[in-house]
């Protein structure tokens, strides 16, 4: 919300705090990963099933020696969708604005468990990021290959049909997997889009 | 009597009951609407926004002091058109066609709303023709169109094309907001101005309304 190390005034951190509340007695967020052996095949990731993503220059350079990729979603869930919903942008604002920082949060740190998950799953291999269509040249319109590939709606995830997800806070994408793969790259520098959000909050 | 400095002080502290109330007491006294906008309303909200430009406020407190505003608005809005005064202008504001994100633009709409201008929101999703229809209803001096998907951005210049097929595009400013466009992106399709936040853009609307 932007308060750093600043105190919201306490109305606000009273308003906070009790909508966080509400969200823990409802939400119920959920993750999955399918981990498939593949390789990259220069800026193609090929699955051992036949499945094929073209994620691009970038985050194929980004993926190199990785011999197996986990696909993965993550969702903060229908119930906290409707909690979202339930408030009138109209009538309120403040706790719609409150609700939407707080659903990013909760499924960033769903996304998070999924990679403690696969961590341990997978050790000691390493893995990459976690990388989603949309970003650093993987068009956006490949979920629905990823989507067909964890079985159509996983976590109850609904694609429209521009590949936008509901409930909306969720998360998709894949990580590769290997002894050599590189943990630690990303950021900026790896890519080259320039209207991107992240950019831009750089500068 | 009503206190219109402690009216001032309620919109920035967002306080609403406050605010609705000196604001009914200075109605009742037949206080012009036009005094208590300009004089005490609308330098409230400036205010606020030079505390969140300085970094001295935050959305959240943005958003109060707005619907603090917008809440004593209601009350002078009956006594407007007796005493001839308008809202400062109309924005039909939407995210556009292919994009369901919408909490920025509804911070915006709040803020427009919050500041005097009559905002007609679209929701979300909005083709061009949608938006043509709404400004050519609601004759709209301002067009606010967002985006936050890289792959929606471009939707943009199909509404700006759309307005200019349709004759009205001199009639209307475009303004545009999202975390994927910018300035330069705003004037590569012929958009009239860009605003980084709600108010930012609350800034612009008045300079094009002025304009």
């Amino acid at each position: 919300m932007g308060y750093g190390k600043v105190e919201p005034k306490a109305e606000v951190a009273t308003l906070i705090a009790s909508m966080l509340e509400e969200v823990k007695a409802l939400a119920a967020p959920s993750c999955t990963f399918l981990v498939e052996k593949g390789k990259m095949c220069n800026d193609t990731v090929v699955l051992n099933n036949g499945a094929q993503f073209g994620v691009g220059k970038i985050l194929g350079s980004l993926l190199t020696g990785s011999e197996s990729f986990a696909l993965f979603t993550a969702t903060a869930g229908e119930d906290f969708q409707q909690f979202q919903k339930s408030f009138s942008p109209q009538d309120d604002i403040l706790c719609c604005f409150i609700a939407d920082v707080i659903g990013t949060l909760l499924v960033e740190a769903v996304g998070d468990r999924m990679e403690f998950f696969l961590k341990q799953q997978i050790h000691p291999l390493k893995h990459t990021h976690r990388f989603s269509p949309g970003y650093c040249g993987w068009p956006l319109t490949e979920q629905k290959n990823l989507f067909a590939q964890m079985g159509g709606n996983p976590c109850g995830i609904r694609l429209s049909d521009v590949c936008l997800m509901t409930p909306e806070k969720s998360i998709s994408g894949l990580i590769g997997i290997g002894p050599q793969v590189n943990e630690k790259v990303y950021g900026c520098r790896y890519c080259n889009l320039e209207t991107c959000y992240k950019r831009k909050k750089r500068k | 009597m009503a206190d219109l400095q402690e009216l001032y002080k309620a919109i920035v502290e967002g306080n609403l009951n406050v605010a609705k109330s000196i604001t009914q007491e200075a109605m009742e006294e037949q206080i012009e609407p036009q005094v208590i906008i300009n004089e005490h309303m609308s330098k409230a909200m400036q205010e606020i926004g030079k505390r969140f430009e300085e970094g001295k406020a935050f959305v959240p407190e943005l958003l109060m002091s707005a619907r603090a505003m917008k809440g004593a608005l209601d009350i002078v809005k009956p006594h407007m058109a007796q005493s001839g005064t308008t809202s400062l202008g109309t924005v039909v504001i939407g995210t556009v066609k292919g994009d369901l994100h919408d909490i920025g633009k509804n911070l915006v709409a709040s803020m427009l709303e919050g500041c005097g201008f009559k905002v007609v929101n679209l929701g979300s999703d909005i083709s061009s023709d949608k938006f043509v229809a709404a400004v050519k209803e609601h004759h709209a001096q301002i067009v606010c169109l967002s985006a936050l998907l890289t792959t929606t951005m471009h939707y943009m210049q199909k509404v700006i094309q759309a307005l200019e097929e349709e004759g009205i595009r001199q009639q209307v400013k475009v303004m545009i907001g999202g975390a994927p466009v910018s300035e330069a992106f705003a004037h590569q399709i012929g958009a009239d101005g860009y605003s980084e936040n709600a108010n930012a853009a609350v800034t612009l609307a008045r300079t094009l309304v002025s304009a």
